[in-house]
C-alpha cells in the first residue's frame, strides 16, 4: 500500500516537474524518473527482463533527445511566468483530480491494479496537456513519450507480449531519432 | 522462402541498400524497377502451391513466424500486393517524369512494407504497432528537416500515435471474441475504443485539422503518394476487422455510425474545398471528402456496399492520384500555388490544367470521368434505403462541381476569345438557359421522358 502511493506520488511529482520547469534538462530529468516510476510498476507484473527492455528503451531515447538538445542552439529553455507555472500546474491538478474521480468506473473496464491504471491514465492526461500547450517540437516529443510510457504501463498490466514490448520500444527510438532528424535541422539552419 | 520475406522484408531491405547509391537518378531508376518486378512477382508466384501446380509458377509458403505472432499474406492478397507496388512503380515513374525530387524514392518501398506488414500481421490488432512505425518514417519521406512550417506535420504525429493505444486496447478485448463477444458490455466497449482509435487514423472530425495543413507543408507528389496509401491500408483494417468478427457485422450501430461519420466527412471536404485558396489544401480537403464517401459506402452494411466500396477506392485512387501529380507539375513554375494564380499557370501548362479540372470533375462523380459509375450506384443504394444521405452526399459533390466551374470561370476571365463568346451569351440569355436545361436534363432524362408515355395511353390493345 505505502510502495503504492510512492509510486503514484513519484509518478505525478515526476509529470510535475516536467510542467513546470523551464530549463530542458529538468524537464528531461522528470521523463527519465517518471521511466523509473514506470520500470518500477511493471516490474511487480512482469519478468525483470522484459520489464527492464521499456527501462532501457526510454532512457536510451531519452538520451537521444538530450543529444539533439545539447546539439541544438534552440535549447527550449524559454522563460516562464510565474503565472504561466500556476496556471500549468493547476492545470494538471485538475487532471490527477479528475482521473481520481473517473478512475473506478475504469477501472471495471480494465481490470487492472488500481496503481499502474491511476498512474497510467493521470500520464496520459499530463501528455495530452504538455502537448497542447505548445507547438515547440521538443515539448511535444516529450508530451508523446509521456504518453507511451502510460499506455506502456497500462498495456504491460493486461498483457506481457514480448513482440509488443520489441516493437514499443523500436517506436520509442524512432520518435526520437525524428527529433533528432528535426533539431539537427534547426542546427544547420542556425549555421548558415 | 514465403511471402512475407519476398513482398515486406525484401523491400524494406533493398530500400535501405538504395540509400547508398547517391545519383538521384540512378536511385529514381532502380527503385522504379524494383517496384515494378515486385509487382509482377505477384503474377508468377503461387502461395501455398498446391500439388496440381501451372507449369510456370513457383510456390511458396504464406507464412512468417516472428515471436509467436505471424505475418500472413496468402494468395487473396496478391492483387493489394500488386497494387501497392505498381502504385510504387507509377509514382516513380511520374516523379521522374515531372523532374521531382520525390523524397518518397528510396524509402517509400520501407514505408510500404510496413504497411503490408501491417495488413498481414496476425492477431491483427498488432497491426496498429506496425502502422505506428510506417506512420513515424512517412515523416521524413514527407518534410525536409528544414522547412519552416511544420505544425501539420507534428498534429499528424500525434492524433495518429493517439490512435494508437486505443486499437491495442481494443485487441486486447476482442481478444478470443471472433465469435461472439464475452458479454454486451464488453461489445460496447470494444466498439468504442476501436471506434476511437479509427476515427484518429482516418482524421474523422474533430480530428481532422492535420490533414490540410500537412497537405500545405508538403509537395503534393510526397504527400499524394504517403496518405494515398496509408488511406487504403486503413480501409482494408476496417474491412478486416468487420470481417474476422461475426458480432461486428450484425452490428447495426456501427454501420450507422460508419454512415452518419462519413456524411460528416464528406461535407467537411467540400465545403472546405469551396473556400479553400490554397491548391495544396485543397487537395487536403478532397481527401477528407473521398474518406467521408469511402466510410459512407462501408457503411451500407450489406456485400453491395463493400463491392461498391471497392470501386469507389479505384477511381478514387486514380483520380487523387492524378490531382496531385497535376498541382506538383504546376508547383515546378509557383509553388505554393492559389486559385488566383490558377489561371495564369493553365496558360502555362493547359494539358496540366486540363488534367487538374478533370481529376476534380471525377472526384465529384461527374458523367463521361472514372469517377461517375460508382457514385451514381452509391446514390441509388443511399436513395432506396437512407434518402437523407443521398441528398447530403449529393450536395456535397455539387459544391465541389462549382468549385470546378469557379476554376474554368478563371480561366475564362482572362481569355479573350471566351469574353466574346461571354457576350454572346449575355446577347442571347433566353436560347443560352434553353442549353443549359437540355443538358441538365441529360442527368435526369426519366423525369421528362416518362411524360411521353401518355402519347400512347389510349391505346389500350397495344401497350397492356
Amino acid at each position: 500500500m505505502l510502495l503504492n502511493n510512492l509510486l503514484i506520488f513519484s509518478a505525478l511529482a515526476a509529470v510535475g516537474l516536467m510542467l513546470v520547469a523551464s530549463d530542458w534538462r529538468k524537464r528531461i530529468a522528470g521523463l527519465a524518473s517518471l521511466y523509473l516510476v514506470g520500470f518500477i510498476v511493471i516490474i511487480q507484473i512482469w519478468p525483470v527482463g522484459l520489464a527492464s527492455v521499456k527501462l532501457i528503451s526510454g532512457w536510451m531515447g531519452i538520451a537521444l533527445l538530450s543529444t539533439s538538445m545539447i546539439n541544438s542552439m534552440n535549447q527550449a529553455n524559454g522563460h516562464r511566468f510565474t503565472s504561466e507555472i500556476v496556471f500549468r500546474f493547476l492545470m494538471a491538478v485538475l487532471i490527477w483530480i479528475v482521473i481520481v474521480a473517473i478512475a473506478p468506473s475504469i477501472n471495471e473496464w480494465l481490470p487492472i491494479p488500481y496503481t499502474n491504471l491511476y498512474i497510467g491514465v493521470s500520464l496520459m492526461g499530463s501528455g495530452l496537456l504538455f502537448m497542447s500547450l505548445t507547438d515547440d517540437f521538443f515539448e511535444i516529443f516529450l508530451g508523446l513519450f509521456t504518453i507511451l510510457a502510460a499506455f506502456g504501463i497500462i498495456c504491460s498490466s493486461l498483457e506481457g507480449s514480448a513482440l509488443v514490448t520489441g516493437i514499443y520500444a523500436f517506436i520509442i527510438i524512432l520518435i526520437c531519432l525524428l527529433s533528432e532528424y528535426f533539431s539537427s535541422a534547426v542546427l544547420d539552419r542556425k549555421e548558415e | 522462402m514465403n511471402a512475407p520475406v519476398i513482398w515486406i522484408i525484401f523491400p524494406a531491405a533493398i530500400s535501405v541498400l538504395l540509400l547508398l547509391i547517391k545519383n538521384r537518378q540512378i536511385r529514381g531508376y532502380l527503385f522504379i524497377g524494383i517496384s515494378s518486378i515486385f509487382a509482377v512477382l505477384t503474377l508468377l508466384i503461387k502461395i501455398d502451391l498446391s500439388g496440381d501446380s501451372r507449369l510456370f509458377a513457383i510456390g511458396v509458403s504464406s507464412v512468417l513466424n516472428i515471436l509467436g505472432r505471424s505475418f500472413i499474406l496468402l494468395e487473396n492478397d496478391k492483387f493489394l500486393i500488386f497494387m501497392i507496388y505498381f502504385f510504387n512503380a507509377i509514382w516513380g515513374v511520374t516523379s521522374i517524369i515531372l523532374k521531382k525530387h520525390a523524397r518518397f524514392i528510396p524509402l517509400g518501398l520501407m514505408y510500404t512494407g510496413f504497411l503490408l506488414a501491417a495488413v498481414s500481421v496476425e492477431p491483427f490488432q498488432y497491426s496498429a504497432l506496425i502502422i505506428e512505425i510506417a506512420i513515424i518514417m512517412s515523416i521524413p519521406l514527407l518534410v525536409n528537416s528544414q522547412a519552416d512550417r511544420k505544425s501539420g506535420i507534428s498534429r499528424y504525429l500525434i492524433f495518429q500515435t493517439m490512435a494508437m493505444p486505443f486499437i491495442l486496447l481494443a485487441g486486447w478485448f476482442l481478444a478470443g471474441g471472433e465469435i461472439s463477444p464475452v458479454n454486451p458490455e464488453q461489445l460496447v466497449q470494444a466498439i468504442l475504443l476501436l471506434g476511437l482509435g479509427f476515427i484518429f487514423w482516418l482524421a474523422i472530425f474533430p480530428f481532422h485539422s492535420w490533414v490540410p495543413m500537412v497537405f500545405d507543408e508538403t509537395d503534393p507528389i510526397d504527400s499524394g503518394f504517403i496518405f494515398l496509401l496509408l488511406q487504403s491500408i486503413y480501409f482494408i483494417l476496417i474491412l478486416k476487422y468487420i470481417n474476422e468478427f461475426a458480432w461486428l457485422r450484425t452490428y447495426p450501430v456501427f454501420f450507422q455510425a460508419l454512415r452518419f461519420l462519413g456524411i460528416i466527412m464528406a461535407g467537411f471536404g467540400s465545403i472546405g474545398l469551396f473556400f479553400e485558396k490554397s491548391i495544396r489544401k485543397l487537395i487536403g480537403y478532397e481527401f477528407l471528402h473521398s474518406i467521408g464517401i469511402l466510410l459512407v459506402a462501408v457503411g451500407l452494411s450489406a456485400t453491395r456496399g463493400i463491392t461498391l466500396f471497392t470501386y469507389l477506392i479505384g477511381s478514387r485512387l486514380i483520380s487523387l492520384s492524378l490531382l496531385s501529380w497535376s498541382v506538383s507539375h504546376f508547383e515546378s513554375l509557383e509553388k505554393g500555388m492559389s486559385v488566383l494564380s490558377f489561371s495564369d499557370l493553365t496558360q502555362k501548362r493547359p494539358i496540366t490544367g486540363a488534367i487538374f479540372l478533370f481529376s476534380l470533375l471525377s472526384l465529384s462523380g461527374m458523367p463521361l470521368t472514372i469517377g461517375f459509375p460508382p457514385l451514381q450506384t452509391l446514390y441509388q443504394y443511399l436513395a432506396a434505403d437512407y434518402p437523407m444521405i443521398a441528398v447530403l452526399m449529393i450536395l456535397s459533390n455539387v459544391l465541389i462541381t462549382v468549385t470546378v466551374f469557379k476554376f474554368i470561370k478563371e480561366i475564362l476571365r482572362n481569355n479573350y476569345e471566351f469574353r466574346y463568346l461571354l457576350n454572346a451569351v449575355k446577347a442571347n440569355l433566353f436560347i443560352f438557359s434553353i442549353l443549359i436545361i437540355f443538358i441538365i436534363s441529360g442527368f435526369f432524362p426519366r423525369t421528362i421522358l416518362t411524360g411521353f408515355e401518355y402519347l400512347v395511353s389510349g391505346f389500350d390493345f397495344l401497350i397492356k
